[in-house]
């Protein structure tokens, strides 16, 4: 089945509906974690393979109503590191299963153009088999460009495996003097991330009835409003997804206040380390210099002044990442 | 305009039921007030041995405003009760990690109505991440029951990753440490040094936010969240309920 399932036009309740949720705010990057898909073929007495498919199925029609309420970005945990764990059977048949589907998401360029959408895949995609990397490198690089909906899949990723990716590029950068140790921060880590280029996550919605994040975005959804909906994946509804609307809607107030003081506490640790750093500069000075007295004229202008060269030494190692992630990309993309 | 009053008359209703319900699940537990607090300790033990399985570590996630001390405290003495050893208390801004003193008067006001008789029997000692200060309330050794209440705040989560970023660093540069041993166990290991906490199993959200809010993103891979509408006047009925929906999870560890 196809990326683009035949649009069913909505019903009028459904276009009311979302016409009434669309006068308060609405979520611009909602996160799934798709559960049940399994159990989902135990209950319907198929076998798992099709639970996946099914599971897919739901997939792409979840994206058109996201498109449809104005929900711009999504990100799925389509695979997890640990579920490499899984039976030799099952592992393959998953595997197969992505081969399929970005291959097939290949095929519908013309479909991709129009709706002008973005495909991000985010993990250890070196942990997959070659030509699987291979297409994915092709979906991703020749959907770059757009920009009016963006689809971020999770795909042998675990959030303390991307935080831990984060760590390795800054303790590397340090170690190459591209920055400094005192440069480490939140944010520097955020942008480290193989998420970095999404937007913040504004509610994660698990189905199936579990409640518990299993490794997905751990550092995104800190301030993230969770939903957990008791229905197995393929059964999710239009209506679970205006419910879940409902309920951002509820916490959004909440959650942004928390936010925005995190980002507060953030900015007076910068400054604090700023000052730190000068004063360490200062005290250096002196000792070169051999001067009793530490000058400290024009001290803000000295934070300023460091606090410029410090943004610029972060954003040419940020630009470097980011340049040899997409490298990576289009490396691969060539060998076809 | 018609439909923006349409949604606030919605979002009115839904919190008039969430309210109601929240009232409602209140009732039974008003009854529990009244039955005697003798043999509680008792009580709570054979209702823990009920359990399908109960959390090593317990967090408590309070995203509410003002805080009632006493009903945290009455929260911990529950769970330690229980047999649970470790609890670990987060508010948003830390206000009860700057007042752990209050939480540990309140800890012993509550374990001496709890356990009664059976009050040496427990110790009950209380860390504050950073700045360990153990408070031993028995020192004879008798205890068969140690539990430790860990305080955490916002800068014991991300900014905490940051400075174990901070330490990994220094090791590097000096050749302590390769920049590939940074994995997630090494991380954990090192993250487990600091706290010495086990992960939570078992995350009790309680306010009406439905959200984390910055508490050890790190330590909740695997944390089964569930919820409890409110601390204040919270009764031991809610709080076996939750651990009773806590009995019947099971994890998969994506298998």
């Amino acid at each position: 089945m196809s990326w683009f399932p035949e649009r069913n036009n909505q019903t009028w309740l459904q276009k009311i509906c979302a016409g009434i949720l669309k006068a308060g705010p609405i979520p611009n990057h909602v996160a799934f974690i798709m559960d049940g898909n399994r159990r989902f073929a135990t209950k319907n007495s198929i076998d798992r393979a099709q639970g996946h498919l099914q599971g897919f199925n739901k997939l792409a029609q979840t994206l058109e109503w996201c498109l449809d309420l104005g929900i711009s970005e999504v990100t799925v945990y389509a695979f997890s590191i640990e579920n490499f764990k899984r039976s030799k059977d099952e592992v393959d048949c998953l595997m197969e299963l992505a081969r399929q589907k970005f291959s097939k998401l290949l095929h519908e360029k013309e479909m991709i153009e129009k709706h002008g959408i973005c495909i991000r895949v985010l993990g250890q995609l070196t942990l997959l088999p070659q030509d699987i990397q291979e297409t994915i490198a092709e979906a991703v690089y020749f959907t770059k460009h757009n920009t009016r909906a963006i689809l971020n899949v999770c795909f042998a990723y675990t959030a303390r495996d991307d935080i831990c990716t984060s760590m390795r590029e800054m303790t590397n950068g340090v170690k190459q003097g591209i920055i400094k140790q005192s440069d480490i921060n939140e944010e520097l880590l955020e942008k480290c991330l193989y998420t970095s280029q999404c937007r913040k996550v504004d509610i994660l919605i698990r189905t199936s009835g579990e409640v518990r994040l299993s490794d997905f975005l751990l550092w995104e959804s800190a301030y993230t409003c969770l939903a957990f909906v008791k229905v197995l994946w393929p059964e999710f509804s239009i209506w679970h997804l205006y419910a879940a609307v409902l309920h951002y809607q509820r916490n959004s107030q909440a959650v942004e206040v928390a936010r925005q003081n995190n980002q507060i506490e953030r900015e007076r640790l910068q400054r604090e380390s700023d000052h730190k750093c000068i004063l360490e500069e200062l005290e250096e000075q002196m000792q070169i210099k051999g001067d009793k007295s530490r000058d400290t004229s024009n001290f803000q202008s000295k934070v300023a002044q460091y606090a410029k060269i410090r943004n610029h030494r972060v954003q040419c190692f940020v630009d470097g990442l980011n340049r040899r992630r997409a490298q990576y990309f289009e490396k691969l993309t060539c060998k076809n | 305009m018609i439909t923006a009053i349409i949604l606030r008359f919605l979002h009115y209703v839904i919190a008039l039921s969430v309210f109601m319900h929240d009232l409602i699940f209140s009732i039974p537990n008003l009854y529990g007030m009244v039955y005697s607090k003798k043999n509680l300790v008792a009580s709570i033990r054979s209702d823990a041995k009920l359990l399908k399985k109960l959390p090593m570590h317990v967090g408590l996630v309070i995203v509410e405003n003002n805080f009632s001390y006493r009903d945290i405290a009455n929260i911990i003495v529950w769970s330690v009760a229980m047999g649970i050893s470790y609890v670990s208390v987060y508010d948003i801004n830390g206000e009860i990690k700057r007042n752990s003193i209050l939480l540990q008067q309140q800890i012993e006001r509550s374990k001496q109505e709890t356990f009664a008789s059976e009050e040496t029997k427990f110790e009950i000692s209380l860390s504050v991440s950073n700045n360990k200060k153990n408070v031993a309330n028995n020192e004879d050794g008798s205890c068969s029951k140690q539990a430790r209440v860990h305080v955490v705040a916002a800068e014991d989560g991300r900014q905490n990753l940051v400075q174990a970023t901070h330490s990994f660093c220094e090791l590097v540069n000096n050749n302590q440490y390769l920049i590939e041993d940074i994995v997630p166990s090494s991380v954990d290991s090192h993250i487990q040094k600091i706290f010495q906490l086990p992960d939570p199993d078992l995350v009790i959200l309680v306010g009406h936010i439905d959200s984390l809010l910055g508490y050890l993103p790190w330590q909740i891979r695997l944390s089964e969240i569930l919820k409890l509408p409110s601390h204040k006047g919270v009764n031991y009925k809610a709080f076996l309920s939750v651990m009773n929906i806590y009995g019947k999870t099971e994890q998969r560890f994506g298998k």
